[in-house]
């Protein structure tokens, strides 16, 4: 994953460039400021915990240089919680200046941390982010007053859209003023510093009485069971509308022509130029060939739903619905042993596996975690898998594509009842502050469709066009015909499948889509694809997958979740086969 | 009484707090005036309003808070 890459350690500048931390609660804008100042991008969403561990970006002022680090947020410096943990060693380490992010439309929950913050003596800026959702909501902040408070400069910022941000940077680098200042450690009651804030609030905010904002109704409708949960399924059911009917409209009107009509023989009458006809030309451009299903199955088969799902994600994360499904189905996910807020993880895993797996760092306990992972490693689709079912089902059947799901959601919830057995530990009550439902903003959500879009095409097409140009090699050379002698009786006499089938199995290694995509070519019956869809669903996760296992999980429980994964796959796919073929010769 | 036992929509007074540290960072102390939003069903949590927020507490912490009605 190329965004919320971690160091290990936050280790001094280098030479004399100046350290700025950003601290401050959670989901208060803390990444959105860091993106815009750093220029690099990282992910940012309504809900808290989205910043797992610190990201370290180079800030550019008047042909200066600083080091900023994006700070996870925290509510408290008490290390209580992991994020809490890293802030607390963070700035243990010093740093030149602090920029702390404050919500106006929750001003007194963010000076308690402001006010932890003012006793580690380092020079502190204040930020106070939010100020426009602040005043629509008849929230008054005397800046003046404030600033006189806190004793350091407060600059109100619209951070989302580039308000402030200047001010900000400006009076940062004063206060900095080329001093490092050693972080000292404080204990204090915390009941002191509540009274304080108390008293500092009663002095610098007016709250004034108006009607709730449509946004604001809408958004305790939402909570409440009705209809809360009737909207939430609506919403579901929208997104899953748009992600395979929309899909299926770009694949088959603009995608498919573009790269058939105009990239393939393109590609086609270029390689001609340097190669005769024979193996090689087969392998590159032959019906197979590298270059045709390269291009092909990425971009006509697989992108139109990978982008979907982006916008889908990205539109439910910046408004704030995805932290009040969570309230929703808490009563729910308890039964699989997490708690409601674990539906961000596993949402986020069908987008891709790997930022779930990464996601699972905000869940409370190591329990939680190693569930959430489970399923998702096991039983959900990423968006390119959903995108490759869609393909191969939906265009015979659509019952068939329906019916994949629901045993998808059989495993899930199977897969999570049993783990929560096994799996000692309790499951953490669940605490959590709901964000303000908000309208997204048109920028930042272009900005991260954009971002997962293009790490998508990185990120597969190397691999797929390997995997393929492999499987085109094959194909050509004939090796597969020797092979198949091995593998008969596993693919042939129990799954039922062709012995061609293999092929599947082999790059599903590499891609979870590849699992599925070479049985587009096969001609199997709807038993077959049934059959080839199950092993592929439950089937090893893609090596990017099992790379971050292996860092979040280490080695062992990684392999085990792997080799669990070949060997379930295996056993329900040939089960469901040999059930469906003796039900069907008794008919 | 317990914050569990107090009716959707009614307004109460918060009494005792358990030693729950995330109680307190999040804002809620003792003395404060808050408000039942809703129950979720299936053992889900009490969501409870404290000033301009919306708080999500499970009912096993809920049980532990104790409150007085207004």
């Amino acid at each position: 994953m190329r965004c919320h890459i971690a160091g290990d350690q936050a280790a001094r500048p280098t030479g004399d460039q100046i350290k700025i931390l950003l601290m401050g609660n959670p989901n208060v804008g803390k990444s959105v400021i860091f993106s815009k100042l750093t220029g690099r991008q990282v992910l940012a969403a309504n809900y808290s915990g989205t910043t797992v561990s610190f990201t370290r970006g180079t800030v550019n002022y008047q042909e200066k240089q600083a080091t900023m680090i994006d700070v996870p947020g925290t509510y408290s410096l008490s290390a209580s919680s992991e994020a809490e943990k890293v802030a607390v060693k963070i700035l243990s380490e010093g740093a030149h200046v602090v920029v702390c992010v404050l919500d106006a439309t929750n001003l007194e929950r963010n000076l308690n941390l402001a006010l932890w913050l003012k006793e580690h003596n380092i020079p502190i800026v204040f930020a106070l982010n939010l100020f426009d959702v602040a005043k629509r909501r008849g929230i008054e902040i005397n800046i003046k007053a404030l600033q006189q408070e806190l004793k350091a400069p407060v600059i109100p910022t619209i951070a989302i859209r580039n308000v402030g941000l200047q001010e900000l940077l400006d009076e940062a680098w004063k206060q900095a003023d080329g001093r490092f200042a050693e972080g000292i450690e404080v204990k204090l009651s915390e009941d002191d510093y509540w009274q304080e804030v108390g008293r500092i609030l009663k002095k610098v905010q007016k709250v004034g009485h108006r009607h709730p904002t449509a946004l604001e109704k809408l958004g305790d409708m939402t909570l409440q069971p009705f209809p809360g949960i009737p909207i939430a399924l609506l919403v579901l059911a929208a997104a899953l509308g748009l992600v395979v009917g929309g899909g299926k409209g770009l694949r088959a009107f603009i995608l498919l022509p573009l790269v058939n009509d105009l990239l393939v023989p393109w590609v086609t009458a270029f390689v001609s130029i340097f190669i005769p006809e024979g193996i090689l030309f087969n392998v590159l451009v032959g019906e197979y060939g590298m270059l045709v299903k390269g291009s092909e199955w990425p971009f006509a088969l697989i992108l139109p739903y990978v982008f979907l799902f982006n916008v889908v994600l990205s539109v439910l994360e910046d408004s704030g619905f995805l932290p009040r499904l969570g309230v929703l189905v808490d009563g729910l996910l308890r039964r699989l042993g997490v708690q409601g807020g674990n539906i961000i993880p596993i949402i986020l895993g069908y987008g891709c596996a790997v930022p779930a797996v990464l996601g699972t760092r905000a869940a409370n306990s190591y329990k939680e975690r190693l569930i959430v992972t489970g399923v998702v490693a096991l039983a959900i689709p990423c968006a390119a898998q959903t995108g490759a079912f869609v393909v191969l089902l939906g265009d015979q059947s659509l019952l068939a594509l329906v019916f994949i799901y629901m045993i998808s959601f059989a495993a899930i919830a199977g897969a999570g009842m049993v783990m929560n057995r096994l799996i000692p530990g309790q499951v953490e009550p669940m605490l959590l502050e709901i964000p303000n439902l908000l309208r997204p903003d048109r920028e930042a959500l272009f900005g991260k469709i954009w971002m997962r879009t293009r790490h998508f095409v990185l990120e597969a097409q190397i691999p797929m066009l390997l995997g393929i140009g492999l499987a085109a090699l094959v194909a050509e050379t004939g090796v597969l015909d020797y092979i198949s002698v091995y593998i008969q009786p596993l693919v042939v006499n129990w799954l039922g499948l062709p012995a061609e089938a293999s092929l599947a199995l082999v790059l599903g290694i590499v891609r979870r889509e590849l699992a599925v995509l070479p049985l587009l070519e096969l001609n199997l019956s709807t038993l077959q694809l049934l059959v080839g869809s199950i092993v592929a669903l439950f089937y090893l996760p893609c090596l990017s997958v099992l790379a971050v296992l292996i860092k979040e999980f280490g080695v062992k429980i990684a392999v085990s979740l792997a080799l669990f994964t070949i060997f379930f796959a295996f056993a329900a796919a040939g089960l469901f086969n040999q059930a469906a073929r003796m039900v069907m010769t008794v008919i | 009484m317990s914050l569990c036992q107090l009716k959707k929509k009614n307004r109460c007074i918060i009494e005792k707090l358990p030693a729950v540290r995330m109680l307190k960072a999040l804002g809620l102390q003792e003395g404060m005036c808050i408000s039942v939003i809703c129950n979720q069903p299936w053992g889900g949590p009490v969501v409870i309003e404290a000033g301009t927020r919306s708080i999500a507490l499970d009912k096993t912490l809920a049980k532990q808070i104790v409150v007085k009605e207004v």
